[in-house]
């Protein structure tokens, strides 16, 4: 450790100067001015709804989705596995007891759709949370150490990002037995690499800058650097990759679901109900239509809202 | 480029709410409809009298309704729906001369069977194995069917009824059954040939092929107790075989006639080929092409050894293509085309509702299946060992809502097929045994010591089909809210039934049995402690003496009675595996097939004498 500091010192000693300033303007990112924070937040959400009005509705959006799943027993109507047990409850069209109608079993749609948001939400929720965590590590390692360690894997990346979406996860799910667990699991494994790459990126990027070779001149080890100078530059960027995968995870999760290995088929999710009432589209549209509408709607939002953001946090890609 | 993008995403959302409203616009007429029907059918948990009420009325439609379909089976199968279709060109060129006055329509007809034409059947899925001994699955068995001859068949026609036993030759002309009953004597056809196919070659069938089938079905056959009793095969000439057997085994005849009999050339046995993947027969049609999972296809017979009753060769039609299709809605689709001339996919009633709508002129048949959806539990694992743990799981079960709302219709089986109408307990007997109670099954559980509920582990497979999947789901709810904690493991069909349910790795397991068409199969093979479906673990010595006694009543109303006690005994005692549901089987002909009259048993009896109308339209 101490050999290394003064190795550091001694190849960065010519411009002692420049180091001290350059440090400076690496923190200035993360001290942008002297307001509160409560202050901050505020002014940024007003410029965010002032530039992007669309951002905002699918934000409120999203904010409603995330209502509905926490208070899914409050707002469902009915339970949403009791089955129909009387003439008429089967397929029965929207109505003012059901909303969305009745299913082949003759259960609420409505209940349904609001219960199978819950699966959507912590399955997109905890395969963003863990693809993020990890591909960020990995990437900003890779990144930073360069040379064998970022060869290796770079192409553990590329092996990954080349098997299709869904097939792999097919696979992963397939190995596994079918779980809202092992779902997760298959779809981060499959969204590490492309946080990796991101994070990758602009790690190189990074590394060269100046701030930091004058920061590794100051004795600053590898880990430092990284979570110090790395991820804090990362993490717009990944924020952006986060909410856009968000949608993706939903779709997947659904398309999962809709294949039969997703949730177990007791649990109400989307894909699911549109898989098992795919075959009375044409005698009951609303068993198809309003889980479809609730997917839609949920990946819509993730997804305008990821490009508000992307907007918000990164001008210049505007230009 | 942002701006396009957002651009291509307004649009996509504007696509996407006129669809919606699209979609809603075009069913607004039933939405209206049925607002009222959603009103009145109070959905709430307090209606209990009504639901009660429901359940009566319910109750006598099923009983009128099973009555129409098992006790006139002429009816149901003239075709309920379209007679026309099936027995008017039988009917013209019997006797032509009678009708003099038919209508041109019906003279084009009787101008006489159409030979040549591809017969297109849908079904839901396959299986790898061809071979009739290793696997008793009924893809293996839909497949092989047109291939493989047995010594007896079933007759089929316009006044056999579709679980009527009557037995036909096949690939026997006659047979002797000796005083002591102990020997059965079949003497063969000998104008019988193999299809041409390596390494049989076309060769003549004779008394050795039959032996060494049967001999190999003893010895490693999955339906070796469709043989029990049989000591030796002997074949004292090249066209005669002779059974000997131990005791008398009543149900032997009828076994004979099995779906699972298949007759077989020799070379089959002994390391001679691959059973799995060659299919060399007697049968009227040759295996010629096939894709597991995708489509088999079927070249007819050019030395088929069966004439009509006017000397033409059999059979009429050229190829017969077996397709797998499980999209309800692409088979629909495909049939209304004209690209399928056989569905026997079934389909959700509002589906069928709705293809009897658009396409009146096919023909709809309905028959009581000659299976049964079953509960089997595994009395190796306590507490499913205590009759009150599976007495509480029966009457957990509303049968009744599960199959009528699912199903549309079908009927209460006992431990026999209610197909099997002569043997099976008369329906309020089934229902005063299998009753829907789910207070008396938590009392019953509260009794065998969980009152707070029993954890379960319950498995089934998706692959029987969608609707056996709602069954499934219906069955797990009605068990929840009877006090049990039911955690459903929905796992493949080869893990199901390949090693989970015949290994008896499960506390419960949920699925259809395969159409037995002897009561000795559903009863001794499921429930006698060395059964060979006695994938239960059931031990019960009485039903087991029970068992062993109608095996040598030859009398047939004496078995009949025996056969029934043994069901009452086995409802009140055993419990095991619990009958739930019976429904409907539907096949759905197109108008042009000619002469086709179903049957039980697996596989297409008669096709031979089946014909296409305009084969070539």
């Amino acid at each position: 450790m101490t050999a290394e500091i003064t190795d550091a010192l001694v190849d960065e000693s010519n411009e002692p100067e420049v180091v001290v300033d350059l440090t400076d303007a690496a923190q200035e990112p993360n001290a942008p001015a002297a307001l509160g924070r409560w202050a901050r937040m505020r002014r940024g959400l007003r410029q965010f709804r002032k530039e992007h009005p669309l951002g905002l509705v699918a934000g409120l959006v999203i904010l409603l989705f995330i209502v509905t799943a926490i208070l899914a027993p409050i707002v469902a109507t009915h339970d949403p596995s009791a089955t129909g047990r009387q003439p008429g409850q089967k397929l029965a069209s929207p109505s003012f007891s059901n909303f969305f109608g009745t299913d082949q079993l003759g259960r609420d749609i409505f209940s349904r759709v609001v219960y199978g948001s819950r699966i959507s939400l912590i399955v997109a929720t905890f395969t963003v949370l863990v693809s993020t965590v990890l591909g960020t590590l990995v990437g900003a390692v890779s990144g930073y150490l360069g040379g064998k360690v970022d060869m290796i894997l770079q192409r553990i990346v590329d092996a990954v990002m080349s098997i299709p979406v869904l097939i792999l996860a097919l696979f992963i799910v397939s190995l596994l037995g079918s779980s809202v667990t092992n779902v997760v699991l298959a779809l981060s494994i499959i969204y590490i690499p492309r946080f990796a790459r991101i994070a990758r990126g602009e790690m190189l990027r990074i590394r060269n800058a100046e701030y930091v070779t004058a920061s590794r001149a100051l004795g600053a080890g590898s880990w430092r650097i990284i979570r110090g100078h790395g991820i804090p530059n990362l993490v717009a960027p990944i924020i952006i990759l986060a909410s856009l995968t968000y949608g993706q995870a939903m779709i997947a999760e659904a398309a999962l679901s809709f294949l039969g290995v997703g949730a177990p088929i007791t649990e109400p999710s989307w894909g699911q109900m549109l898989s098992s009432s795919r075959e009375f589209m044409t005698v009951a549209w609303w068993a198809v239509v309003f889980p479809g509408v609730a997917l839609s709607a949920g990946v819509l939002a993730f997804n305008l809202f990821g490009d508000a953001l992307r907007d918000y946090l990164d001008p210049k890609l505007v230009q | 480029m942002r701006r396009t993008n957002r651009l291509a995403r307004w649009l996509a959302l504007l696509v996407a709410l006129a669809l919606l409203a699209a979609a809603c616009g075009g069913s607004s007429g039933d939405g209206t409809d049925d607002v009222a029907t959603g009103d009145s059918a109070d959905q709430s948990d307090s209606s209990n009298d009504a639901a009660e009420a429901d359940d009566q009325a319910s109750f006598n439609d099923l009983a009128a309704e099973e009555q129409a379909r098992t006790g006139d089976e002429d009816e149901v199968l003239g075709a309920t729906e379209e007679p026309d279709a099936e027995e008017a060109p039988e009917e013209e060129s019997e006797e032509p001369a009678d009708e003099p006055d038919a209508e041109p329509e019906e003279d084009a007809a009787s101008e006489g069977i159409q030979t040549g034409g591809t017969l297109v059947i849908s079904g839901p899925s396959d299986i790898a194995s061809l071979d009739p001994l290793g696997s008793s699955s009924f893809n293996t068995q839909y497949r092989i069917a047109p291939i493989y001859q047995r010594l007896i068949g079933f007759a089929t026609g316009p006044d056999i009824g579709y679980t009527a036993q009557v037995l036909k030759p096949e690939l026997a002309t006659d047979w002797q059954i000796s005083d002591d009953l102990l020997s059965y004597t079949f003497n063969l056809r000998d104008d019988v040939f193999w299809h041409d196919v390596e390494p049989v070659n076309g060769r003549q069938f004779t008394s050795a092929d039959v032996k060494a089938t049967f001999d190999a079905i003893l010895a490693e056959g999955h339906q070796a107790s469709l043989l029990a009793n049989i000591t030796s095969v002997d074949a004292p000439d090249d066209f005669t075989v002779v059974l000997n057997l131990s005791g008398p085994f009543a149900p032997l005849l009828n076994n004979m006639a099995s779906h699972f009999m298949w007759i077989l050339p020799s070379e089959a046995f002994e390391d001679g080929y691959d059973r799995t993947n060659t299919v060399i027969g007697t049968g009227p049609f040759m295996l010629d092409e096939r894709e597991v999972d995708v489509t088999t296809t079927y070249a007819r017979n050019p030395n088929y050894w069966e004439t009509d009753d006017e000397g033409r060769q059999l059979p009429y039609m050229d190829r017969i293509e077996s397709l797998v299709i499980n999209d309800t809605q692409q088979v629909i689709a495909a049939f209304k085309a004209g690209e399928i001339d056989m569905v026997t996919n079934t389909m959700a009633p509002e589906l069928r509702d709705q293809l009897m709508n658009d396409f009146p002129e096919a023909f709809y048949g309905e028959w009581v299946d000659a299976g049964m959806g079953q509960v089997g539990v595994n009395m190796d694992r306590p507490p499913f060992d205590d009759i009150r743990v599976r007495q509480a799981i029966s009457l957990a079960i509303d049968r009744e809502g599960m199959g009528l709302t699912i199903r549309g219709g079908g009927t209460i089986p006992s431990n026999v097929a209610p197909a099997l109408a002569d043997y099976v307990i008369p329906l309020e007997e089934r229902q005063e045994y299998l009753q829907y109670d789910p207070e008396a099954a938590r009392a019953l559980l509260a009794e065998a010591g969980y009152p707070d509920g029993l954890d379960a582990t319950l498995i089934a497979t998706d692959r029987y089909g969608a609707a056996y999947t709602a069954q499934t789901e219906w069955l797990v709810e009605d068990l929840n809210n009877a006090g049990f904690n039911i955690q459903l493991d929905l796992i493949d069909y080869a893990t199901y039934f390949g090693s989970r349910w015949p290994d008896t790795e499960y506390d419960l397991q949920f699925g259809p049995q395969t159409p037995f068409l002897e009561p000795d199969e559903w009863l001794r093979l499921q429930m006698s402690s060395d059964g060979a479906r006695n994938w239960f673990n059931i031990d019960d010595p009485v039903l087991d003496d029970l068992l062993n006694e109608q095996l040598g009543i030859v009398d047939v109303d004496e078995r009949i009675a025996k056969i029934q006690d043994i069901q009452r005994y086995a409802l009140e005692n055993v419990l095991n595996p619990i009958p739930v549901w019976t429904y409907f089987t539907q096949w759905t002909l197109s108008p042009e097939v000619q002469d086709f009259y179903r049957h039980a048993s697996y596989g297409y009896a008669g096709i031979q004498r089946v014909w296409l109308d305009e084969p070539d339209g």
